[in-house]
């Protein structure tokens, strides 16, 4: 009798269990191959996890995120105004189509973190404790309100800035006046752009407080949700329009400006909704395109299974077997394959969305509750895990199954004597090609269907490399341009009533500083034809022959000397949101709330931190009635030459200390490096995923590239039998067929490289606008390319390892076995 | 006799004790080729491999087609299984023309009717030696789930290898296979049984062994149709012609 030992349990269950020798086989031969087996489940487990990672992340985020933002009942809009009493909320409330009003004071300050650095920091006023309903946040240690020289951080701003409670904090508002508070309670705020991203942090004090501090105790920002089921954001804009105009306007609080919360969401939305909802997007492409190679993956081991029992195949068929049988037992091989992906997806899904929803929530500052597994993506899972591999596999199975009994049986293993195509031609003209390698690379070319998934899986993977560095060199490319507009090595902010000419002369007094200029800065609207208000815009007032801007003129000309010529130059941020302004147009715009006409007399390329409008220093400081006075210092070491880092950053040191000391400003100076540091860290991150991705995408291509030589070495038995008996020797047969897999991989190069002008253009304008919301310059990364070369040598070699160990392994004992 | 048809033919058939067959016999051949010709197609020329054969076995006959290396013996085996398709001519099973079945009935009929033995055994190399005759059952599906195992079991033990019944292919002798070869051949319990060079690969012994398996497969009333060039197979034959370049002499 047999040993039962060596044997693996899978034997043995089909053994007991009497099933249909057909079925044995199958689950054997799937046995017998345990690297094909893992490899292709693997592959099915990955792209359907991926999609159960991101259904279920969604899920989650949807669930928590979006709950507890909901449960902090968002405002719709917010209406910022001249300080104002908490009635002016009832006032507003007794609108018909105004649902609830709330008046809030904010106001900008600075915590200083407990290493010692200074930090923004909003502070927040809510009128009424004991009916808080809008915006609201959560305890989560201590009680609110807070008391009299108490504070309530943002559990992420405590948790950053270092603090608990009982600590005391140092707070400074304007003109420098410092206050210690103690921390009284920490609350979870998920209204608030967190601290991690905007670098801002939140607290929360009591009137008397604010008083305390010297401030008057009246709120400036009114805060509405609009009545309704979903409010669009003209509608909500309409109604902040009708509160200014009936409530806010008639009492004699001007409105400054009106803004729908959030990075461009919809009223009610969370403030990242739109950014969620792109990079969500981008996931799913992902994962759709990782179950595209699965399934090409599927077909090349179906194929090369096919291929190498063609005459078992043959054999089946001889003593009786059906071809629908013999399809049937290949879809069942399959099935396994399904089954087995489908089984290890589910917690590959499961692992993935916990730590995707994790990320996400340190990210945005949310709770997990739980990760759940949900019916409903378990059954697209089920779906895609085993229709997918069916689909696919189905046309390799007719195909191979086609081929006649005799032909099976008798004729595989000897090269097909088709008629030659071109390429062979073109291949057996080149005289340095030795002949064991034309006649290798003639039969991977001719298998052309075969060749076309593995170039496939390979281009893609290729075109997403590619895609991926091409759409961070547009992000680079676009912070180049925008650097245009910061071209300084240093800023810092000047408190009111500092003299231009006096903060210039300070600055140049620096040693190291060879260049300073100073900026006025003031807020405005557009007033529309209609009458209707923009949100805010930032008014430059710069010398016209600023060198610390070198602005890339779209249409028209820059700034021309003429002071008070009401001439503007307007970014394509404000051109592309505004209708009708036009280099040549007139354009009005309200300052400190009177009306004004310019002339647009250029438009500069986009900056992406919002709508700008530069004119002529003298002329704004007319129109502000602050003469002479100036809001920004900006400097450069050098005139005309910008910086590096380390000069920035001394530079930097120098002027906040010199104009600390000369009791000029006590803000903290910016370099121009860390102006984008926030912007590149966000980037990194997509990069980062982007290249994951490829990297995955080039592993199951190389699968691809492995498993089309292994079946290529099998249809070639008898050659390389020949080759041997003819004294081949196994480095010959090793270079043979790793100069097979560099000429595929080659190929697949530069066809991913002609991809890649599509999809890098595409990937990046998907990317971006997700992002950004923006649309960019596109630029192609030829580094990509050229990286990419590296990576698909690498592969090419690393294909060919198996495949050659194998063709070096056989026998030609075996060989003449196999007739 | 009159013309009957195979499923007319068959349903009688089964009924019949082994007498009632052997009288149908002496007057109807199991099977027949009637002209077959075959001419391969190449890139440099066109090779006629067989040229107008006619051949018919009775039931209860072993008749050996003997002929030297490419006189065309494979080719024919080929044809009057039905592996490949003659250039000219037919074949007859019990009367009816298997070249003008649908190709999936003319599979069911190789299944049934023949068991078919090859030069190179070709077993499935994964399955156990029970499991290699089994699955031939378990195509066809006519004999009852429940038999299939002991029917394999009892095959073997008629070849005698019932010992090796769990090893795999790879584990026992040529010989051995090929018995294997014959067992699975017998499983669905042909009225023919057909092998090409059975012992072309064994040594004289097992050759005489193998032989004698067909004997008693013959002796039972059943057919035998053999190929080989090998002369000292002749003895068992109970008819014996010969192949000249893909012609039968005399
Ligand atoms: N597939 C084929 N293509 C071309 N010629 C063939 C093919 N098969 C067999 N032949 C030729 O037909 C003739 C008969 O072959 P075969 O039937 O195999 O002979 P045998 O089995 O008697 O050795 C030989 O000349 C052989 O070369
Ligand atoms: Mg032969």
């Amino acid at each position: 009798m047999g040993k039962p030992g060596g044997r693996n349990l899978g034997w043995e269950v089909a053994r007991m269990m009497n099933l249909d020798a057909r079925w044995i086989k199958i689950w054997r031969d799937l046995w017998s191959n345990k690297t094909r087996f893992l490899l292709v489940t693997l592959s099915i487990a990955v792209g359907v996890g991926t999609i159960g990672m991101i259904y279920n992340a969604s899920h989650i985020i949807q669930r928590d995120l979006y709950a507890q933002f909901k449960r902090g009942n968002p405002a719709h809009v917010f209406l910022y105004a001249a300080p104002f009493p908490k009635e002016i909320a009832k006032a507003a409330q007794g609108l018909r189509e105004v649902k609830q009003a709330q008046a809030r004071r904010v106001v900008r300050a600075e915590i200083r973190s407990i290493k010692g650095e200074d930090e923004n920091l909003t502070l927040h006023v809510v009128a009424d404790p004991s009916a808080f309903e809008v915006n609201r946040f959560f305890m989560e240690q201590g009680e609110f309100p807070p008391r009299v020289r108490e504070i309530i951080l943002e559990r992420q701003s405590a948790d950053l800035l270092g603090y608990q409670v009982g600590d005391s904090v140092l707070v400074k508002l304007a003109d420098d006046r410092q206050y210690i508070l103690t921390v009284s309670g920490i609350a979870h705020d998920v209204n608030e752009i967190p601290f991690a991203i905007l670098g801002e942090a939140s607290g929360y004090v009591n009137m008397d407080t604010l008083r305390w501090m010297g401030e008057i105790p009246l709120y400036n920002r009114l805060e509405v949700i609009v009545e309704g089921e979903k409010v669009g954001k003209d509608v909500a804009l309409e109604v902040a329009e009708k509160i200014k105009k009936r409530v806010l306007e008639p009492a004699g609080y001007p409105v400054f400006s009106i803004r729908i919360p959030g990075v461009g969401s919809d009223p009610g939305d969370h403030w990242a909704h739109n950014q969620i909802r792109g990079f969500i997007l981008i996931l799913q492409i992902m994962s759709v395109m990782a179950t595209l190679l699965s399934g090409g993956l599927i077909i090349n081991t179906i194929s090369a299974i096919l291929i190498q029992q063609t005459k078992q195949i043959g054999i089946l068929r001889a003593i009786g077997a059906s071809r629908k049988q013999i399809v049937s037992m290949y879809l069942l091989n399959v099935l396994i394959f399904s089954i087995v992906g489908f089984l290890l997806a589910i917690p590959f899904g499961l692992i993935g969305s916990w730590w995707l929803a994790n990320f996400a929530a340190r990210f945005l500052n949310f709770d997990v509750s739980r990760v759940t597994l949900t019916w409903d993506v378990l059954l697209i899972q089920f779906g895609v895990a085993i229709g997918m591999p069916l689909g696919v596999a189905i046309f390799p199975i007719l195909n191979g199954t086609r081929i006649s009994v005799y032909d099976a049986i008798y004729q595989f293993g000897l090269s097909s004597r088709k008629r030659v195509s071109r390429l062979e031609k073109w291949l057996s003209r080149i005289r340095s090609i030795n002949p064991p390698l034309l006649l290798s690379l003639r039969n991977t070319f001719r298998q052309k269907t075969r060749l076309a998934f593995t170039l496939g899986t390979l281009t893609l993977a290729g075109a997403m490399f590619i895609a991926s560095f091409s759409t961070y060199s547009s992000l680079t490319a676009q912070i180049r341009d925008v650097e245009r507009y910061v071209a300084f090595d240093a800023r810092i902010s000047l408190p009111r009533g500092i003299s231009k000419v006096a903060a210039e002369r300070e600055a140049l007094r620096i040693e190291g500083i060879g260049y300073a200029e100073a900026w006025a800065l003031s807020e405005g609207v557009l007033v529309r034809a209609d009458h209707s208000e923009s949100q805010g815009i930032e008014i430059v007032g710069l010398p016209p022959n600023s060198k610390t801007i070198q602005p890339k003129l779209i249409a028209g000309h820059w700034l021309t000397p003429l002071p008070n010529s009401r001439q503007v130059v307007v970014n394509a941020d404000l051109a592309t949101e505004e209708a009708g302004i036009d280099v040549g147009k007139e354009i009005q715009i309200k300052i400190g709330g009177k009306t004004h006409t310019f002339t647009v007399v250029g438009i500069v390329s986009k900056h992406i931190f919002g709508p700008r409008v530069y004119m002529d220093y003298i002329s704004l400081t007319r129109l502000t009635g602050r003469h002479n006075e100036a809001d920004e210092i900006r400097v450069l070491a050098e005139e005309g030459k910008l910086g590096s880092l380390a000069t920035q950053d001394l530079v930097a040191e120098k002027l906040q200390e010199r104009f600390r000391n000369a009791g000029l400003s006590k803000q903290n100076s910016v370099t121009r490096a860390s102006f984008f540091s926030e912007f590149t860290e966000v980037f990194n991150i997509i990069l980062f995923v982007l290249l994951l991705m490829a990297g995955l995408l080039a592993l199951v291509g190389s699968l691809g590239l492995s498993g089309t030589l292994g079946i290529n070495i099998m249809e070639r038995m008898r050659e390389i039998g020949v080759l041997r008996a003819v004294g081949a020797a196994n480095h010959a047969l090793v270079k043979i067929v790793l100069a097979e897999s560099l000429v595929v991989s080659f190929v697949s190069w530069v066809m991913g490289a002609i991809t890649s002008a599509i999809s890098s253009p595409i990937l990046a304008a998907v990317v971006i606008y997700a992002v950004l919301e923006t649309q960019m310059n596109f630029r192609y990364s030829l580094i990509g390319l050229a990286l990419w070369f590296g990576v698909i040598l690498l592969i090419g070699v690393f294909s060919s390892l198996l495949p050659a160990r194998r063709a070096a392994q056989l026998q030609v004992r075996e060989v003449l076995d196999y007739e | 006799m009159t013309q009957l048809s195979v499923q007319e033919y068959q349903k009688q058939y089964s009924d019949r004790t082994l007498a009632d067959i052997e009288e149908y016999s002496s007057v109807s051949p199991l099977i027949e080729a009637r002209d077959l010709w075959k001419v391969y197609q190449t890139p440099s020329a066109d090779v006629p491999a067989l040229k107008g054969i006619t051949l018919s076995i009775q039931p209860g006959e072993f008749v050996i087609v003997v002929g030297k290396s490419g006189a065309g013996k494979s080719t024919l085996v080929n044809l009057i299984t039905a592996i490949d398709i003659p250039t000219r001519g037919s074949v007859l099973f019990r009367s009816q023309s298997i070249f003008d079945l649908p190709e999936d009935q003319r599979t069911r009929w190789r299944g049934k009717n023949l068991g078919i033995v090859f030069q190179f055994f070709q077993l499935f190399p994964t399955l156990t030696i029970w499991e290699n005759v089994k699955i031939s059952m378990d195509l066809l599906g006519e004999i009852p789930m429940s038999e299939r195992k002991e029917r394999a079991l009892d095959l073997l033990r008629q070849v005698g290898l019932e010992q090796h019944a769990r090893k795999v292919p790879a584990k026992i002798s040529g010989g051995q296979q090929q018995r294997v070869a014959i067992a699975r051949a017998l499983a669905n319990d042909p009225p023919l049984l057909i092998a090409d060079e059975p012992t072309g690969n064994l040594d004289s012994r097992t050759s005489e062994e193998i032989m004698d398996l067909f004997a008693s497969f013959v002796a039972r009333g059943k057919s035998v149709l053999m190929v080989t060039h090998d002369r000292g197979a002749l003895k068992w034959a109970s008819r014996v012609v010969e192949i000249l370049d893909g012609k039968l002499l005399g």
